[in-house]
């Protein structure tokens, strides 16, 4: 612990010993006779909840392991279908229409669909997308920024005083 | 013995100590239970871990001490700004009573030095928080200037400020310490 005890624009201070060995002779304070049955029934509430519903580092180990591999499984999966996955679709829908002439129709009925909408953003969604996109980002921006403002002024710059 | 069991006896061995710290830090006994609850519910979280570790009374310390700065300055800045409360210290809730209480089971003779103790306590609980809370850290914690400003986010500068003017409230509250 440093013993550098200078005031304010360096101005030594006075050892102020009667204070120091006043507050050091003070007794630990004692906690209320009402803190552990509220703590402890605060346990109780806690062991009642359903351990899902409880944060993750409280979680049986088991679920923990399992939540990890339920995340990581697919991703992993992913990664390791991602080359075969050229050319997979297509080959997924010749397999389905071959099965049944009915999801041939309605594969074509699809592609339909996705043409005109293709067409549609071309010609009219598409340019207006882009101004819209960049009008978002300036408002959340100037929103971030008038935030980040008020919240500066009226509490950080209240933190000398109202500490 | 049963876990429920155990940590109750946990939560009687470290009571003092968290609810100590607490309020001491916030200087309102209704806050300091509010946080030690806190921690008693994540140390209970983490009971298997921390339960027979010799570094636990650190543990609960350095938890104490950071959940109390992040309700200063998360929760009650917000809540003067809005009520324009009196400055803090001024109301809000028992100050200390029961810790008072406690102390005034002392012997006769020690009655003038638990009165001079209980008015000092009140003094400190009565500062503005960032005056308290860098006293209490460097009084009670044994953290260092610069570690106090971190910890609080302020200058260096500010630190020694509010120490210079805590300690100077203090003797003027308490006027007849300097013995």
């Amino acid at each position: 612990m440093t013993d550098d005890r200078r005031g304010p624009a360096g101005t030594a201070i006075a050892p102020d010993a009667a204070i120091d060995r006043a507050l050091r002779a003070l007794p630990p304070p004692r906690a209320p006779r009402t803190l552990l049955p509220r703590v402890m029934a605060a346990v109780a509430r806690e062991r009642a909840r359903p351990w899902y519903s409880r944060a993750w580092l409280a979680w049986p180990r088991r679920w923990q392991a399992a939540s990890i591999a339920a995340l990581a499984v697919p991703g992993a999966g992913a990664v390791w279908l991602s080359p075969y996955a050229n050319g997979g679709a297509d080959r997924l829908v010749a397999l389905a229409a071959a099965a049944s002439p009915r999801l041939d129709a309605v594969w074509a009925g699809a592609d339909v669909v996705a043409t005109v909408v293709h067409a549609i953003w071309s010609a009219v969604l598409g340019p207006v997308a882009a101004v819209g996109f960049v009008a978002a980002v300036l408002v959340a921006l100037g929103g971030g920024a008038c935030w980040t403002t008020i919240n500066h002024l009226a509490f950080d710059a209240g933190k000398g005083t109202s500490r | 013995m049963t876990d429920v069991d155990r940590f109750e006896a946990f939560v009687r061995e470290f009571q003092d100590l968290v609810y100590g710290t607490a309020v001491r830090l916030l200087g309102r006994a209704a806050e300091a239970e509010d946080v030690s609850q806190t921690v008693f519910l994540r140390a209970f979280e983490r009971f298997d871990q921390i339960g027979t570790s010799p570094s636990v009374a650190g543990w609960l310390k350095t938890v104490t001490t950071n959940l109390c700065l992040n309700h200063l300055t998360r929760y009650r800045a917000r809540w003067q700004f809005f009520s324009e409360l009196a400055p803090a210290g001024a109301g809000g809730g028992r100050a200390l009573d029961e810790t008072l209480a406690a102390a005034a089971a002392s012997p006769v003779e020690q009655i003038d030095r638990t009165r001079r103790q209980a008015r000092l306590e009140q003094a400190l609980a009565a500062l503005p928080d960032a005056q308290r809370v860098a006293l209490v850290l460097f009084h009670f914690e044994a953290r260092s200037y610069q570690q106090i400003a971190a910890a609080l986010g302020v200058s260096l500068a500010k630190v020694k400020t509010d120490i210079y003017r805590g300690r100077a409230a203090l003797r003027r509250a308490l006027g007849d310490v300097d013995d």
